[in-house]
């Protein structure tokens, strides 16, 4: 056990040595054009010129001048494209109103959610948005500002006669008779916290991931799942574009989102944090929250 | 000190910002990508149902493979001048319509739509990525066979023929044997291409090794540690595959010493 | 033994065999020699069929094996065939080469099989071979080896299709010698070859062949001796 552990080491070591040297090649490029989308400040956004409440944090940016965020724009309404590929919603506003505050040009990276990780772990990113929450083994490799949104995450099924009763950690499928169906398979999309908790509440057997939401209602439609957990506004759109679905009632889970950057990366996360505290108490992130989820 | 108290150490003072050597740092994000609470075992896990989604699939992939063949084979070697079988003939069509479907259609496509419409009543999604690994794969081991069927001398089959033996027992018993010598190698990549595409099932919920790494992605953040651990297991399978090719060719060689 | 009765071949627009009709007798031994091109080996390749002919019938032992419902396996049974390049399977020992055929169609067990292809090694002196394979003998051994294959099947009839013309000089003289001895036996051969010697000593009768046509034929000394056509005396002439 332990040579293997050992070799495995080695083996590991041999590897991320060979794709670190990779990375740092790359950090020092500019982003690719085709996957970057230059915003514009907004001319109307507070003052600009005040750096000095937020700490020096010119150290911990990777260009001077700008803020670079990235994300995977998968996730409506907190990101997602728009029909000319521009990167939109919750966050992209949020990261904007922030670099304003910053006096920085925000760059947008939209890229895969674990290239995303990668990006601001390897400094190719100063600040990562994307619906991330906060736990311990995540706080090693990143570090996260104060929470500025609350996530909450749903149950969709399929009208009819089975049911799902029970929530949470003891999901069970009932017919209409209220006879507990056994095997029940619960659909999640690959890479979110819903899927975490799933897995530990009914075990990696009865949970599948699909590669995004879409997909996860397809198979529900399908009948391959018997639920589909997942967040609270994708889940009113597809419920709403799709006859024959409904939400449980009540959250499946409740959890706050918040920014990252990079693990050790005090100035730049002082700096982010005062600007994001800031807006959230001048009502500019409720303000932004209201403009894309509205009541229902 | 053991390792497990060394880890909870080390990762407080990482949590709490102390700066540490770059070493310390990557044997804690490399503890907890895979040794924490046993997370080893669901790659371990995930290698298994790798190697049998690859089984699987190999085994039907070489199943239709070798059909397909010898039908296609068959029907480009009716006698000229007799009037041509119209089974084979609409055989012959079929295979045809089925290689260019799999081989004109993206891997990641097939399985979508394997997974969400054809097979649409299914819950067992590795099963059925297993499936559609096998049906595609079968399509480029029919054309790999046919190939080596088509390269070899005509004589042999001829010989085999003017002794008196039918169309299947000189298939059997000299054709393919020879054509299986020639293609072994092209066959060993076409498997190795098999193992690592199983990688693809998981968008329709397949759970295999990189589904494991990737949920060990979602729950620390660290998408490093993971996804090199994956590369380098399937790499090492692969050496083992190469190397047990390597000696099979060998093996199948012998009848070429002199 | 053999009634070919208006046999026409032709490759696409290439007619190849015009108009062929030859009767073969039992216990014959006819050499066809020609020029290159000139159809002797499509003809030969017509008799078992591995060729299909465009027009005529063929018939052998009171049967037709030209028609549409022939079990050509059972007929190509009774004619061995000998190859310009032998033709071996590489992928088998010798004496797998000499058994295949005989077990799988039923004519023998395994263990008669064996027990022929050893008497038949040993006739050729190949005895010790049996358990090599193909590619660990000479070209010679590898032809010798080849009529032994065709033999095991206790043919009617053996065609030789050019078996020597791949062959180094030094090692013809050998598959020649067993092909003497079978012939000496008795067995009814058909042999396309441009041993003039060999059609001279061993042949019973000798027909030219020139554009698809069997231009000539007689017996082998009057043939070499004195040949009525010009293209024959032409030909002649070029190889002797």
């Amino acid at each position: 056990m332990k040579l293997k552990k050992v070799l495995g080491l080695a083996l590991s070591a041999a590897l991320s040595l060979s794709l670190l040297a990779s990375c740092a090649g790359g950090s020092a490029e500019t982003p690719a054009p085709e996957s970057t989308t230059p915003v514009e400040p907004a001319p109307s956004a507070s003052a600009p010129a005040e750096t000095g409440g937020y700490g020096d944090f010119t150290s911990g940016l990777i260009e001077p001048g700008q803020l670079i965020m990235v994300t995977n724009a998968s996730f409506p309404p907190y990101e997602m494209t728009d029909d000319n590929n521009n990167v939109i919603g919750i966050d992209p506003e949020i990261a904007q109103a922030i670099a304003d505050k910053l006096g920085l040009e925000l760059v947008i990276d939209n890229i895969d959610f674990d290239a995303a990780l990668i990006s601001v772990q390897e400094n190719r990113a100063d600040v990562m948005l994307a619906g991330l929450t906060y736990n311990a083994d995540r706080d090693l490799v990143m570090d996260f500002t104060d929470p500025y949104a609350t996530g909450v995450q749903v149950i969709i099924v399929r009208g009819g006669d089975t049911t799902i009763a029970g929530t949470n950690d003891d999901l069970q499928l009932v017919d209409a008779d209220g006879n507990v169906l056994e095997d029940i398979q619960i659909g999640v999309q690959r890479g979110t916290t819903g899927e975490m908790y799933c897995q530990d509440a009914h075990g990696v057997d009865h949970v599948t991931s699909l590669d995004n939401g879409s997909v996860a209602v397809q198979a529900l439609l399908n009948g391959q799942v018997d639920c589909v957990v997942i967040d609270n506004g994708p889940a009113q759109e597809y419920v709403a574009a799709t006859s024959g679905l409904e939400i449980l009632d009540g959250a499946y889970v409740v959890e706050d989102y918040c920014a990252a950057v990079d693990e050790g990366n005090e100035v730049l996360l002082q700096a982010v944090n005062t600007a994001l505290n800031e807006l959230i108490a001048d009502g500019t992130v409720q303000a932004i929250m209201d403009k894309y989820i509205t009541a229902e | 000190m053991d390792l497990a108290q060394t880890y909870e150490l080390w990762r407080g003072m990482m949590r709490d910002g102390v700066s540490l050597e770059w070493w310390q740092t990557f044997f804690v994000r490399f503890y907890q990508a895979f040794l924490e609470a046993d997370r080893w075992q669901s790659y371990l896990e995930g290698v298994g149902i790798t190697l049998l989604t690859t089984a699987i699939a190999l085994a039907i992939g070489v199943a239709l493979g070798v059909v397909v063949a010898m039908l296609r084979t068959a029907h480009d070697q009716q006698r000229p001048g007799r009037p041509r079988n119209p089974v084979l003939g609409a055989a012959n069509a079929l295979c045809k319509v089925y290689v260019t479907v799999i081989r004109g259609t993206p891997m990641m496509v097939q399985i979508l739509i394997m997974g969400l419409v054809i097979f649409s009543s299914s819950r067992n999604f590795t099963a059925v990525g297993a499936l559609t690994l096998g049906i595609n794969s079968g399509a480029y081991v029919a054309e790999i066979i046919r190939g080596g069927l088509m390269s070899l001398d005509s004589g042999q089959m001829e010989a085999g023929r003017s002794l008196g033996l039918n169309y299947f027992d000189t298939m059997r018993f000299i054709v393919i044997p020879q054509a299986f010598k020639a293609i072994l190698p092209s066959l060993g990549n076409e498997f190795i291409v098999l193992l690592k595409d199983t990688s693809m099932i998981s968008i329709i919920g397949g759970q295999e090794l990189t589904f494991f790494a990737r949920n060990i992605v979602t729950r620390t953040y660290d998408a490093m540690m993971p996804l090199l651990g994956a590369a380098a297991i399937y790499l090492a399978l692969v050496l083992i595959f190469t190397w047990l090719q390597g000696k099979l060719e060998r093996r199948l060689r012998q009848s070429d010493r002199r | 033994m053999i009634d070919v009765e208006h046999l026409s071949k032709s490759f696409g627009k290439n007619l190849v065999l015009d108009d062929i009709s030859e009767h073969i007798q039992e216990g014959e031994k006819v050499v066809i020699i020609g020029p290159s091109g000139s159809g002797k080996s499509t003809f030969l390749r017509c008799l078992n069929l591995l060729e299909e002919p465009s027009a005529g019938t063929i018939t052998f032992d009171g049967a037709v094996i030209t028609g549409p419902k022939v079990d050509i396996d059972a007929v190509r049974r009774q004619m061995g065939m000998v190859f310009q390049h032998f033709n071996l399977f590489p992928n088998m020992t010798i004496r797998k080469n000499i058994t295949l055929a005989p077990v799988r169609t039923k004519l023998m067990s395994q263990a008669e099989a064996d027990e022929t292809a050893t008497t038949l090694l040993r006739r050729v002196g190949l005895e010790e071979k049996a358990g090599a394979y193909p590619a660990q003998l000479s070209g010679g051994q590898k032809q010798r080896i080849a009529i032994v294959r065709a033999l095991a099947m206790k043919p009617k009839l053996m065609l030789f299709d050019e078996p020597t013309s791949a062959l180094d000089p030094e090692m013809v003289g050998e598959v020649l010698e067993v092909m003497k001895e079978l012939a000496q036996e008795g067995m009814t051969m058909v042999v396309v070859t441009h041993e003039m010697g060999f059609a001279r000593e061993v042949g019973t009768r000798v027909l030219f062949m020139d554009g698809g046509h069997i231009l000539e034929q007689n017996e082998p000394h009057a043939f070499f001796a004195h040949p009525r056509e010009a293209r024959t005396r032409e030909f002649l002439s070029k190889v002797l």
